[in-house]
């Protein structure tokens, strides 16, 4: 499952009005995943699609980061697939019942394929993986130095690579 | 994301950026006004709340909870969700003077009562005066930061 928006926030996201957003559903442009009462609901993946962009910056400095983490994993397999397999444990105690847990369920099936499959969900832009990212277990790896580092490198990356 | 892990993350957030006024951008901010008992599980969102402030030049308070609070962090890593610091020039506010559909502008817990107090509106400024109490729950969230 994705993160669900309603056709307010996609048109803010689209920079539109919400009467077209609502004509995109309409004309099947923009599947609507669920709707309950007068409110319409899609993928805010399929809302980023529609804008051509990849990842909105938040992603993308979630990205750097876990690009960070795989430094880690591919010099110390063991101790960090540890580590996040009892984050896992913590926090699905900490979100019982809410969509987090579902998403921590699937880093718990993503640890389980493999080493190779994680370092792909690490970096990849895809809208699960994205997702993921967000609901990371990969905690108390990084340094607090080490984090900002990457925070400050990703800073002035953006801010050259993609301002606006 | 519970109400109550809500409200805990907005607290912290105004404490490090010394702004009583924390703007929660996205799906998450519905738990400024609803429990997530109220709410379908999709509303839960995730671990992470989106947050900004009205005044914030060169994006220095959300940079700072990134920094201090944010994703990876001690304090993510503590309690298992944290906030991520918006930046207001990234484009989330294009349409200037109508920027939210659905916003909370919240303040943090007031210094003597453990109330805050939750605001939704269909604009920005706000156009609503919808303002409601609610309780935080001081007990319960006693021994966090």
């Amino acid at each position: 499952m994705t993160d669900l928006i309603r056709t307010g926030e996609a048109a803010r996201l689209l920079g539109c009005s919400r009467q077209h957003v609502v004509d995109l559903c309409d004309e099947g442009k923009l599947p609507v995943v669920r709707q309950g009462g007068s409110h319409r609901y899609v993928r805010r993946s399929d809302v980023l699609a529609l804008t051509g962009r990849s990842l909105t910056r938040d992603q993308e400095q979630s990205r750097w980061l876990h690009g960070a983490i795989v430094g880690h994993l591919v010099t110390e397999p063991d101790l960090v697939l540890t580590r996040a397999r009892g984050n896992l444990d913590r926090f699905s105690k900490v979100h019982t019942g809410t969509m987090a847990e579902h998403w921590l369920d699937l880093w718990r099936l993503a640890l389980d394929s493999g080493l190779d499959h994680v370092l792909t969900v690490l970096v990849s832009d895809s809208p699960q993986a994205t997702e993921l990212r967000q609901n990371s277990p990969f905690t108390g790896i990084l340094s607090e130095d080490e984090r900002r580092t990457v925070l400050d490198s990703f800073r002035e990356h953006w801010r050259t690579e993609h301002a606006l | 994301m519970t109400r109550e892990q809500f409200a805990h993350v907005l607290r912290v957030v105004s404490r490090i950026a010394d702004d009583p006024d924390v703007l929660v951008i996205g799906s998450q901010s519905i738990l400024g006004s609803y429990s997530e008992d109220e709410l379908p599980l999709e509303a839960t969102g995730s671990m992470e709340v989106d947050t900004t402030f009205l005044s914030d030049p060169e994006d220095a308070k959300s940079g700072l909870v990134d920094a201090m609070i944010g994703e990876l962090s001690s304090f993510h890593n503590e309690f298992g969700y944290y906030p991520q610091g918006v930046s207001i020039g990234t484009g989330i506010f294009r349409q200037a003077g109508r920027i939210a559909s659905s916003y909370t502008r919240r303040r943090a817990l007031s210094p003597a009562g453990g109330y805050a107090w939750s605001r939704t509106t269909a604009s920005w400024p706000s156009s609503s005066d919808s303002t409601r109490r609610i309780r935080t729950s001081p007990s319960r969230s006693s021994g966090k930061v």
